[in-house]
This record gives structure tokens, sequence and C-alpha cells, in this order.
């Protein structure tokens, strides 16, 4: 007391805690270590070099740490924070990698991690307070085997490591109560009837093991058997559904987000596309007309499970009439289907499916047009209906409105489309027939100007991807892309007007534009309108598609390979880009994030020192009031609230006028309890409520265990 | 403070564990030494003892013959300090109790010969035998620790305590201490007749006055100094201070008092308080310290509308601490 209890309290606070010396506590804690680690390397197939750090490293650490018990071991510390960075700075490394190369084996990397640091931190577990973080930190490692567990082996690693657990916390509680002073000389008392106290805080550590071993393994079993078995056979179906059955006339097109207009399947006008819902797109439509403005919304209208990012392909128009976009064949085909999965075949005006399957399921969010979306080509549809209509360029529409909450899933084909693939189909056979050629390269009369430009620019161009290019980079480079341009003036061409006199233009303009000069070099393309990808949101793994995402892009057919998309106004890759593992997004967003970290660093350090300065200035604080007896103990309290219910089932009730001495010796006195302990309870309790500092830990631990012996009376 | 000999420096330290323990220690030793003069009278013996450590003056009053006189000689024994004795009569003067101015011839210089009060242990026997005057001379020495001479203060020992013994049936030749100056006393202690068992052991020869022949000091003057700035260190909770405080206010509004408790009462409350939880080994006062010495601190404080009556006065305070509820943390 003489010197200032403020330092003293803020020394207990962070000063190292009691060295444990229990040998089996930090026995049963290694070998749940142990079994955790083993378990992890097991399922992740590790290296020898893992195995050595599990099975030599950490019960080396463990024998270090525990005859360095009483160092206070600052330099090892201040080793082993540097050396858990580096593990973690390796890791992000080796993950950022795999984040680039695409590859799906994340679990050895953070495998790796896991069992480093459990072997860095095994080096420093002086105290119970560290052995029972290691025990915690196992926990985690049998979590992360778990999951990756794929047989029933695992089952034999869980029921070692929960014996080991369970073994360490009874040894961990009875070494701390070892540490609660005078209990040993209860439990030594000669008279039979008065370790009253020692019986009931120290439990026979075998039995109690025991006990909580059997109800666990009861309430696991009991868990397991009620917990519903996933059948084998729904893998093998996706995701359909649909809220309300609403027929639609056979095989057209309804949009009801496009107004009154939109009901015939036919564009709107300017005048109608006020009436529209503000996310309709007008490219939803069988007539597009270009010198409509006016873009929709961030409404979300629809979120898109899948492994890789795509276009949402909608329908595509054949017909250009300098003006508007036409689907001249709008005559559907009906795809049947049993169980609600319909095999989509291939348009008349298509090759070939590709060699890689991409599942993808469509949530609707908001009533749209009754185009089945998909990425290029789809092969099969399990859709909530039992047909679904294909148009002759391979768009499908359903039967149904696509209403809120309807699901449907489609399993396209994707080629790997390479440049070389691209370059080298210029040698193979059209095959799409003449009239497939024919359709897709028909084009009004057009100003020359036009055509002459679409010449110059592929004029060193040898093949058709190039050309393609060629288009790409001279649009990129002569044209802005602009949602705020004024109205198209009556009688002007679309894409003539664009190149040539406006240069500014959305994707309609754009997307135009490239089909068309493409034509007037004789390539067969088409303007094709869907959805972008949207943005994936990292938690649910769900692409998010927009109303303002809705787009319209250029497809080129290239013999052997198919419909390619081009989309001269934003930068999307061909195929799709990354792999599709669930954290690789956030991961990639953390591994983009970490240099703005760094800079937030020396902010941080300032936050922090701020905030460690405001808690010791609050400790004083507290530390002063408590000097000057303002604070409330709350301890002495609830301990004394405590007796004070106990005593009220003994029929002794408090009066106002007891003193807290007075009150606990006349309920001691109907226990069995020494009245030296009954003595050393109030003091320790009348030292909490009114006494300059509080009572030691040790004192407040055994003034609670002779409380609670006193409540247990009856 | 760790040593007797330190500073004394009161409210300006934290008790250490080993201070109480040995303030504790000290104050349980005097207490045992009373206990073999004065037989079976522990309660008052305990009273006695807190009013050394908590600095304070002690009145005792009783019938004759039952040991008041015995009682203020084993606690000057007790103390290894200076001892003065004064038998009051009505003819003793001011100056005879605080000292007087002589003039030396010699030197041509007055010089101060200090009168008996310049002691540790002051015994004023049957003090209201001494006339209105001595007795206010005496007032200032209790209550300022310091005498007035010849327009010169001076101060007495830190140890200064005065006992001073009285008969309250006697009225003859008498002049009753006034309200004022029982206040300055911290207790007012009476023996009663000592019990059969403690008669007879007097009679036999054992305890009384021959026991005191046997009578060692155990607290030595500098002891005693230390143990009281140790008293004053002792912790106080605003609750307990409350507590002290709704005692001495509810006298004030009890029926029976005509006048009650003054403030220089609740602070000798307090210093008892402290001077108790000392001698029970505690830094701090607990409410059951106040409990103990409530009684014989407040009863020869109230002023009854009955006359003096001292047992109805403690009965009341009895009363009191059986409706004041304790503080609760």
């Amino acid at each position: 007391m003489t010197q200032s209890g403020s330092f003293a309290r803020l020394r207990r606070r962070f000063g190292t805690p009691r060295p444990e010396g229990s040998l089996p506590f930090r026995a049963t804690v290694l070998a749940a270590i142990l079994v955790a680690a083993t378990a992890v390397l097991r399922e992740v197939g590790a290296g020898p070099r893992l195995w050595m750090v599990v099975w030599l490293g950490i019960p080396a650490g463990f024998v270090w740490s525990h005859r360095r018990r009483f160092e206070r071991n600052l330099w090892l510390k201040a080793l082993l924070a540097l050396a858990v960075l580096v593990a973690f700075a390796n890791f992000l490394r080796i993950v950022s990698e795999i984040a680039v190369s695409g590859a799906a084996q994340l679990q050895l990397p953070l495998a790796e991690l896991f069992v480093w640091v459990q072997f860095l931190h095994s080096l420093d577990v002086p105290s119970r307070r560290d052995l029972l973080f290691s025990l915690s930190s196992s926990a985690a490692l049998m979590i992360v085997a778990a999951v990756l567990a794929m047989s029933m082996q695992f089952g034999v690693f869980l029921a070692v490591w929960g014996v080991a657990a369970l073994a360490s916390l009874g040894l961990a509680y009875r070494s701390r109560l070892a540490e609660t002073p005078g209990l040993d000389r209860v439990v030594e008392d000669e008279n039979g009837q008065r370790d009253v106290a020692a019986r009931t805080a120290v439990l026979s550590f075998g039995r109690s093991t025991a006990l909580a071993a059997v109800v666990v393994a009861c309430a696991a079993t009991f868990v397991f058997a009620l917990l519903p078995r996933t059948q084998a056979t729904t893998a093998f179906s996706f995701p359909a559904a649909l809220r309300d059955m609403v027929r639609l006339p056979g095989g057209g097109l309804a949009n009801p987000t496009l107004g009154g207009g939109g009901e015939s399947g036919r564009g709107p006008t300017q005048a109608e596309l006020e009436g529209r819902a503000a996310f309709g797109y007008f490219g939803f439509a069988t007539e597009m007309d270009t010198a409509l403005r006016g873009r929709p919304d961030d409404t979300l209208v629809m979120r898109v499970r899948s492994s890789e990012a795509a276009f949402w392909r909608g329908q595509t128009f054949d017909t250009w009439d300098g003006r508007r976009w036409t689907v001249t064949r709008d005559r559907p085909d009906v795809l049947a289907g049993r169980d609600e999965v319909i095999d989509v075949p291939l348009g008349p005006y298509d090759t070939s499916y590709g060699t890689r399957r991409l599942v993808q399921t469509y949530h609707v969010e908001v009533p749209g047009p009754n185009i089945i979306f998909a990425a290029y080509a789809p092969e099969r549809l399990y859709f909530p209906d039992n047909a679904v209509f294909q148009l002759p360029d391979g768009s499908l529409r359903a039967g149904v409105e696509l209403g809120t909450d309807a699901v449907y899933t489609v399993v396209s084909t994707r080629h790997d489309v390479t440049v070389e693939m691209l370059r080298a189909s210029d040698s193979l056979p059209l095959g799409i027939g003449a009239a497939g050629e024919e359709l897709y390269t028909r084009l009004p009369e057009i100003p020359a100007r036009v055509r002459d430009l679409a010449a110059d620019v592929t004029a060193t161009a040898p093949t058709t991807y190039d050309k393609v290019m060629a288009l790409q980079r001279w649009l990129a480079e002569n044209t802005t892309y602009s949602l705020d341009i004024p109205p198209l003036p009556e009688g002007a061409d679309t894409v003539d007007h664009f190149l040539f006199v406006e240069k500014r233009g959305f994707c309609e303009q754009i997307g135009s534009s490239l089909v068309v000069m493409l034509r007037s070099l004789g390539i067969p393309a088409r303007l094709t309108v869907g959805y972008l990808p949207g943005d994936r949101n990292p938690f649910s793994g769900m692409f998010e598609v927009r109303a303002r995402d809705a787009h319209a892009w250029a497809e080129v057919w290239f013999p052997g390979v198919g419909w390619q998309g081009f989309d001269p106004t934003a930068e999307v890759p061909l195929a799709g880009e990354g792999p599709g593992l669930a954290g690789t997004d956030l991961v990639a967003w953390a591994g983009a994030a970490i240099p703005g970290l760094v800079r937030l660093l020396p902010g941080a350090a300032v936050l922090l020192a701020f905030v460690f300065v405001a808690w010791g200035a609050r400790a004083l604080v507290r530390d002063v009031r408590r000097r000057h007896g303002l604070r409330r103990s709350g301890w002495a309290a609830r301990e004394i609230g405590r007796l004070e219910r106990a005593g009220r089932r003994m029929g002794r009730i408090r009066g106002p006028t007891d003193t807290t001495p007075e009150f606990v010796a006349d309920l001691g006195a109907r226990t069995d309890l020494p009245a030296e302990e009954i003595e050393r309870l109030s003091a320790t309790l009348e030292a909490a409520s009114f006494g300059p500092t509080p009572p030691s830990e040790a004192e407040r631990e055994r003034a609670e265990v002779i409380a609670a012996t006193i409540g247990r009376q009856r | 403070m760790t040593s007797p000999t330190d500073s004394l420096t009161p409210h300006a330290v934290d008790l250490t564990d080993g201070d109480v323990t040995r303030a504790a220690e000290l104050a349980s030793r005097v207490a045992a030494n009373l206990d073999t003069v004065i037989k079976g009278k522990h309660d008052t013996v305990r009273l006695v003892t807190v009013a050394l450590v908590a600095g304070g003056h002690v009145l005792i009053e009783d019938v004759p013959g039952v040991g008041k006189t015995l009682l203020a000689k084993a606690l000057a024994r007790t103390v290894d300090g200076s001892f003065r004795r004064i038998q009051a009569t009505s003819d003793v003067l001011p100056t005879e109790i605080t000292g007087v101015s002589v003039y030396h011839e010699s030197s041509e210089d007055w010089s101060f010969r200090p009168g008996p009060i310049f002691a540790d242990i002051v015994l004023v026997d049957e003090i209201n035998r001494a006339t209105p005057r001595t007795q206010s001379a005496l007032l200032e020495a209790m209550e300022e620790r310091q005498v007035s001479v010849d327009g010169v203060t001076r101060p007495l020992p830190h140890t200064f305590t005065l006992l001073a013994t009285q008969n309250p049936v006697e009225h003859v030749g008498t002049f009753p201490l006034v309200e004022g100056q029982r206040d300055r006393f911290l207790t007012v202690a009476s023996l009663g007749y000592p019990d059969h068992d403690s008669a007879r052991a007097l009679l036999l020869g054992s305890g009384g006055t021959r026991s005191l022949d046997c009578l060692r000091p155990v607290l030595s003057a500098d002891e005693l100094a230390w143990v009281r700035t140790a008293a004053d260190a002792v912790f106080v909770d605003p609750r307990v201070a409350d507590y002290i405080l709704e005692i001495v206010e509810r006298t004030r509004r009890h029926a029976d008092v005509a006048l009650g408790v003054s403030p220089r009462g609740a602070l000798a409350t307090l210093q008892a308080a402290r001077a108790h939880a000392l001698m029970e080994g505690r830094p701090f006062i607990a409410p059951a310290d106040v409990k103990a010495i409530a009684a014989g601190v407040l009863s020869h404080r109230l002023l009854l509308h009955g006359g003096p009556d001292l047992e109805l006065a403690t009965a009341i305070v009895h009363g009191l601490l059986l409706d004041v509820a304790v503080p609760r943390p």
C-alpha cells in the first residue's frame, strides 16, 4: 500500500501470469495439439517438412517453454512475433500467386500457416492462460480438418482429441484450485465433517473427465442421429423454381418492364418509353430503335451463381435498317423436357458445343422479360416448366412470366478460346450455310464512307480476328463513350452519325457500328443484348446483376469456334476470369488492399497508442475514485447478494442493520465450515466493500469458494 | 510508516499490512496489561484502549471503590512515559496545573516552571471537586493540546492523554462538569461492581492494587505516538462516514434527547472507529467498528430531557444502532 495502487494494478493487468507448473496439464494440451495438427496434415497431404515441424518442433517447443516458464523471455517474444509476421507474409504471397494462376489449392498454405503458428506459439506457453489458448487453437485446427475430411477416419482423431482436450480442461481447473491459498489445509483437515469446501470444489479429476466424455459422446450421437442426411440424387439436379405460373401467349416475347408497347414484343417508341419501369431496357424486345435514349437504373434485377463471369446473353438481332435492329426469325420451336430438365439443341446457325461446362443459376429479383438468359452456348436447362421456346438464333424464351423469385439453371458449354484458335478458324469452312451467311452479312443501303472506313481500318489485318481487333481499336481511339448524347436527327443513319458526326455514344451505337462495319467486309456478325456479369459479392459468391448492366455487344462468327462476343464498349475478357474458389475474391480484394493498409499503419499505431493511453487513464481514474471510495464494489455486492439469497433459503434473513460479518457468521454457524474460514470470508467481503484497495484475486477466489459452499447448504 | 521512530505526519501515509499488524499487536498488549489489573471488565478496558489509540481523553465515572483510580494508574503504568497525578480539590489553582513563571533573582530573569499537565499521561482524580475556573484551564489543555500562561502558549506532548475520575453520586462540595467539558472526553467509562468471581479473586489476592505493582510498561511514548499516527491513516469509505453521520443526526432528532451530538462528537466517533479498526487489524473502518464504539463515544454527549442518565443515554444509542441501516457495498 506504500506503493501507489495504480502501478500495482497495471502490473497485475500486464504482468506475466503465474507460470504453470502442472506437467500432466501441459502434456494433455500437447497431445491435443499434436492430434489436431496430424489430422490437418493428413487431410491436406502435407510434405515431410510440415510433419517434422509438428512431431519434432511442437514437442520441443513445449519442453523449452516448460523449462523457461519462470523467465521473462522478452527477446523470445519479440522473435516469435517477427516469425509469425514472416509466416503470414509468406502465406499472403502464396495466396496471391494462387489467385493469379487460378489453382484451387488454398488448403495447403492455410494448413501450413496454422501449423507454423502453432509451432511458434508452443515456444512461449509459460502460463495456464497460454496453454488454454493453445488448446482453443487446436480446436480451430480440428475444425479445419473436419472441413477437409473425406473419410470416417477423422472420427478417430476427433475422439482422441476430445479426450485430450477434456482431460486438459479438467487439469487446468485443478491446477487453478491448487493456487487458491489455504485450500489444501481445508482438504487435510482431520475432521471428516469439515472438508465441505474442498469436497465440493475439487471433484475427483478422473471421474469428472470420464463423466464429461460420456455426456459429450451421448449428446453428439443424439445430434448426429437427428440430422437429416443429404439425398445423393439431389446432387444431379439444379435449382429451378417459380412462384406463380402465369402463361404467356405461345412463344412470343413479353416485357412488362417496357410499358404499353412491351406486350406485343415490339420495341417501344420514345414516347412509350417514358412509361417504362426505371429498370426496363429497350433492347429486350423484338425490335430495338437505336434512336431511343434513356438508360436503366441501379435496380438489382437478378443474382447469378456461376463459377465464372460471362455475358448473360438474352437474344440477338439479325436485321439492320440503318436505325432499328429487328428479330426477323421470330418463329420459335418448342423445346419440351421432363422433370423440369430441358435439353437445348444447337440453333441452325451454330456448329458445336464447347468443351467445358459452366453452370449458372439465375435468381430473378424483379419481374422482367420472358427471355431466358444464358452464357453461350446453353446445352441443358433446368426450368420450372415442362417446355420453353427456342428461336432460330438459339435464344430461349419462357412460356411463363419470370416474376420475382423465379429460379432457373443453365448448363452451358464453353470453349477455352485462344487467339490462335480464332486466327486459325479463317481456314475452316463457314458452316452456317448460305442462308446463315446471307442473314448475318445482310445490310441496307449504308453511306459509302462507312464502308470505306471499315476497309481502310482493316486493310493490313490478315485474319478475321485481326480485323475485328483493328476495328475495335479504331473505335476506342476515335470515339468516346457517353450516356448523355442528343437525339438522333430525323432521317440520319445511326452508324454514320456516330462514326463521323457525333463520335460519342453508348453500347448500342458502338456495338451496331462494329457489326455494320464487319458486315460491310462480308464477315457474319450480329448484335446481341443481355447483361454484363455484374459485381461479384465476395461473401455470397454470386454475381449481382443490375439493370444498368443491360448491354449490347457484337458477336462474330468464327468457324469451328462459334459465335464469339466482342465488346468494343468495355474491356471484358473473352473467356472467364479466375478460378471458381469461394475465398479467392476476398483474398484478391485483401491482396489489393494490403498496400493501402500498410499506408494506414502509422495512423493505426497512433490510434492504438491513444486507445492504450485512454485505457490507462481510465484505469487510473478508476483507481483514484476507488481510493476515494466512490466506486461501488460490484464483486462484493454480488457475493453478498448470493449469500443473502442463501440465507433466505436457510431461514436467516439479513436485517438492514446486520453488518456483513454478523450475518455471515450466523450463516457459517449453520454449516460445517471452520469458523476461521467464515471470518476470512467476512474480512474479504468487508475489505472489498469499504477498504482502500480490493482484496487480492487469490483472496477473492477463496472467498468465492467458501461463499459457494455456504450457498449449497440446505 | 514502518517504525515508531518515523516522522509523525498524519494523513500523509498509507498503512502497510505490517503496520496494521504491529499496531493491532501493540494495542492488544495494552488491553492485556490492563486486564491483569481490572478483572472481568473487558469491554471497559477495550474502550479505554480505543481512547488511548485514538488520542482521546477518558473520564471514568463511577461510585467510589470500584477501581477508577486503579484503572487510571494501570493505564499510566502501561505507557512507558511521564506520568503526573493531580488530586483535584476546590483550592487547586489553575496555575498549579498548568505551571507558573518564576523570577530568578540570580539571573534577574523569569523562567517557566511547567505544571503537572506537561506529561504523557495525566490523571486528574475527582475532577468535579475542582473549581470551574480550574476545570476550564483543563479545557484548553484537553482540546488544544496546549496551555497559555502569562500570554505565552506552550504545546503539550503529542502523547498527552488526560484521565479523569469523578463520583457522580456525591454532590456536596462538587462542581459538576458542564456539557462542554464532558464533550471533550472521547469516552466516559464506568466500571460498575465486579462480578462474583472477579471480586473473589480480588479478595484472594490477585488483581487490584497488588497486581498494579507487578505491572510492566508495554508501550513506549514513541510507540504510542506512532500508533496514533497509524490510526489517523486508517481509511474511511464515504459510505461509512455517512453511516456515522446518520447515527449522529438521529441523536439530534430523538424524542428523549434535549441536545444531540455535536460535530465534535461525530469527529470523535470517526477517530474512535479508526482506532477500533486498527485494533481489529484492518486498515479501513468497517460498519462493525462504528457499532462497537458508538455507545461508548456518544452516550455521554447526549443531554437528556430527564437530566443526566448515562444508562438511558447508552440505551438510546443502542436503539439507534438497531434502527440505522448499515452501509452496503
